[in-house]
């Protein structure tokens, strides 16, 4: 079995975390495309608004809604592959509107000045709404396979603690509190001595009236709560499922590599379970070439057997010997610090979790017979060759 | 535009913006080395993270308290809390209800959810360590901030959010004010915008641009390109390489001996690296094109790890302006 089958087999949802900029929604697409390949019912749910994951994939936009991926032109099933993307707003919204105790209460949510934040920028806002969405889609039967590419954090930890620390941030104790100062603004008289003080003091810095419509906010807010915590509860039980497995998107540079660690003993101390590990865009090496080590003149013999080199003369061929080997040379010393790093988590992660090498392309990804390209270069990565 | 280059470490206050992973960090750290080789008392600003600059120079990781890693090099890594702490005690100048008051977990949590507070006491503190003074001197020549990536590093543009979404009246909103009129003044502010020559850094760089401008009326002082491949082989050469593999495809079919094989890959190598290149270039241009600044560029280096000797060479090329190939 190839690295690639063994982390998608075992799986019924796939959680992609990584940090920005490592090519998460690439990967995220690639790995669903094979797994529709192989005639999985597959939706890829992608966060990215950027337009190319859906130039990519042969559509001219993606948004909320499910959308099927013809993949013919690569040989493959009609009607296997969806994508959707996450629009965070409507995912929050969608929340609100199914969890709020009545009308009035969700138009004062939706239209208060404060929402807009709430739902897109406190911390673990976003990944609440896209644990959310993908509990639905999961719940909802019509998939073998969901691959959530999560939000682009600056850290792959974030993911696993965000609704907690959302919760933390909106722990009842700062709603009681603001409501029973609010209760009593206007009368000052009754605050105690103490909240007295701390109303006078809060309010010199953030002045009265953000004070009182935040805290009319808080109090529409908190009829949310007790529905939140249901499903960050219903979230977790679908996180801890044995179907349920996280993979690690990672750039080959040993800091990024180090991540990874991290993130495997966070999983082991939650009870998850890590899927495999994507190294993407790994520098091929170059210390088993002949001429790596040789001198400049022993390539400039090897060109010169070339038809057409005659053309050149001898100190041309040799300024361009030096070039190549000065080249080949910078690529090696990126390729080997990057296959000891892949190594050596290889060996400590054991032969449960395939490491997966993917190596950088000489252009980026941009069509359907891109991604399918990089699909497979990943398949060949077999399971115990360890690399 | 040569004069613009050589201002890159001319002004007081730096603010180094970009999404996560773009070198953010690194550049800072450069940037920090580079003004105080040239003799100037510089203080690096980094806001809450996992500290990696305290190793480079053989020190501990920096915390709340301000270090000086090398001679006149100086470097702060603050927490909310923190720089929250010295903000209201700056302007409240109240310390004995400070601790009654904010130190309260429920208030703690409270202040944490007001939109665009963190950024406005993140850039509050670092531009009061601007103004500072010490023995009748200002205690620093420069502050370079390394903002932090959240919000797609957008974070500048919440500050202003805080007057027009959530605050009628009061100190925040005057602080605001403050804060915006100083990121406007470019005689003491430059704003850099960090990218990679890659599609999506690029599209979310010329978008930022775009946003500054148009909601803070900000004009960025320049966007840096980070980790640019040098183009080793010319356009001639290039067309030298490509013949010569071609020659050599048609020779072997395919069907190569080692020897044969190992001079494939050497060439091959070289186009792989020229495609990226012209990857590069395509972007560098649209960059340039698109966003009418000035596009400095720095190398990629090709270090495994960027140590104070790798981070030195990229400090001179930012001393020089950037690199022009
Ligand atoms: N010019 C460069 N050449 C090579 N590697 C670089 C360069 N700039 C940054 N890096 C590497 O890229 C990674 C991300 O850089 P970092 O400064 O941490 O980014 P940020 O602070 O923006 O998240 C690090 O591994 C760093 O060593
Ligand atoms: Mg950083």
């Amino acid at each position: 079995m190839t690295s690639l089958e063994q982390m998608l087999a075992r799986a019924n949802v796939l959680v992609c975390v990584g940090s920005g900029g490592v090519g998460k929604t690439t990967t995220s697409a690639v790995l669903g495309m094979h797994a529709a390949m192989n005639g999985r019912r597959t939706l890829v749910m992608t966060i990215d608004p950027a337009k190319r994951l859906a130039n990519s994939l042969g559509i001219r936009a993606l948004d909320h809604d499910v959308l099927p991926i013809d993949l013919r032109s690569v040989g493959g099933p009609r009607e296997t592959l969806s994508a959707t993307m996450l629009d965070m707003k409507r995912a929050f919204d969608e929340i609100v509107e199914r969890q709020a105790p009545d009308p009035a209460t969700r138009d004062a949510i939706l239209g208060n000045r404060f929402y807009r934040f709430f739902s897109t920028s406190l911390a673990g806002a976003q990944e609440l709404s896209a644990s959310e969405r993908l509990h639905d889609v999961v719940r909802s039967g019509e998939f073998d396979l969901v691959i959530l590419d999560t939000p682009p954090t600056s850290n792959a930890l974030d993911f696993l603690d965000a609704p907690m620390r959302f919760h933390d941030a909106l722990d009842s104790s700062v709603v009681d509190f603001m409501a029973n100062l609010g209760e009593r603004v206007g009368r000052r008289g009754l605050l105690s001595g103490g909240s007295q003080l701390v109303f006078r003091t809060l309010t010199r810095f953030t002045g009265t009236e953000l004070f009182t419509e935040l805290g009319e906010f808080l109090h529409h807010f908190s009829s949310l709560f007790e529905g939140f915590r249901e499903r960050t509860r219903a979230t977790a039980a679908l996180f801890a499922e044995p179907e349920t497995r996280f993979v690690i998107i990672s750039s080959p540079k040993p800091d990024t590599l180090g991540e990874a660690r991290y993130f495997r003993e966070r999983l082991q101390q939650l009870g998850l379970h890590l899927g495999g590990v994507v190294v993407n865009r790994v520098h091929q090496p170059f210390h088993e070439n002949r001429f790596a080590e040789a001198a400049p003149n022993t390539l400039a013999d090897a060109l010169d057997t070339l038809e057409g080199a005659d053309l050149l003369g001898r100190p041309q061929l040799l300024r361009l010997a030096r070039k190549l080997l000065a080249n080949a040379h910078e690529f090696d010393r990126l390729a080997l610090s990057e296959a000891t790093a892949i190594a050596e988590l290889a060996t400590e992660f054991g032969d449960g979790v395939p490491v997966l090498p993917v190596p950088l392309f000489p252009s980026d990804v941009h069509s359907i017979e891109g991604l399918d390209h990089m699909r497979k270069a990943m398949a060949q990565g077999r399971v115990s060759s360890g690399s | 535009m040569s004069t613009s280059r050589n201002r890159l470490l001319d002004h007081r206050f730096i603010i180094n913006t970009g999404k996560g992973g773009v070198g953010k960090t690194t550049l800072s750290v450069a940037m920090a080395m580079a003004m105080a080789r040239a003799g100037r008392r510089v203080l690096l600003f980094q806001f809450n993270v996992h500290d990696r600059v305290g190793p480079i120079f053989g020190k501990p990781p920096v915390g709340p308290e301000i270090v000086e890693l090398a001679p006149r090099l100086f470097a702060v890594n603050t927490t909310p809390p923190d720089a929250m702490r010295e903000y209201v005690l700056m302007t409240l100048r109240v310390r004995l209800l400070y601790r009654a008051v904010f130190e309260n977990r429920t208030v703690a949590r409270f202040l944490r959810m007001i939109p665009g507070l963190p950024e406005l006491v993140m850039l509050g503190k670092a531009y009061y360590h601007e103004g500072e003074s010490a023995d009748g001197r200002p205690r620093f020549d420069a502050v370079i901030l390394d903002a932090p990536a959240t919000g797609h590093g957008m974070f500048l543009l919440q500050i202003p959010r805080v007057i027009s979404d959530a605050v009628a009246d009061g100190p925040m909103v005057g602080e605001a004010h403050r804060m915006a009129e100083l990121l406007r003044d470019r005689q003491r502010t430059r704003i850099n915008l960090i990218t990679l020559t890659e599609e999506m850094p690029v599209n979310e760089t010329l978008e930022y641009q775009r946003r500054l401008r148009e909601e803070l009326d900000i004009e960025p002082g320049g966007i840096i390109a980070n980790s640019v491949y040098p183009t080793p082989f010319s356009a001639t050469e290039v067309r030298q390489l490509r013949d010569l593999r071609d020659t050599l495809r048609i020779r072997t079919n395919n069907n190569h001996d080692s020897g044969e094989r190992d001079l494939s890959s050497m060439l091959e190598a070289a186009l792989f690296r020229d495609a990226r290149c012209a990857m590069q270039k395509g972007y560098l241009d649209r960059l340039e094109q698109e966003s009418g600044a000035p596009v400095i560029r720095i190398h990629h280096r090709f270090e495994p790890t960027l140590d104070a000797a790798a981070l030195e060479f990229i400090a001179t090329e930012l001393s020089s302006g950037g690199s022009t190939s």
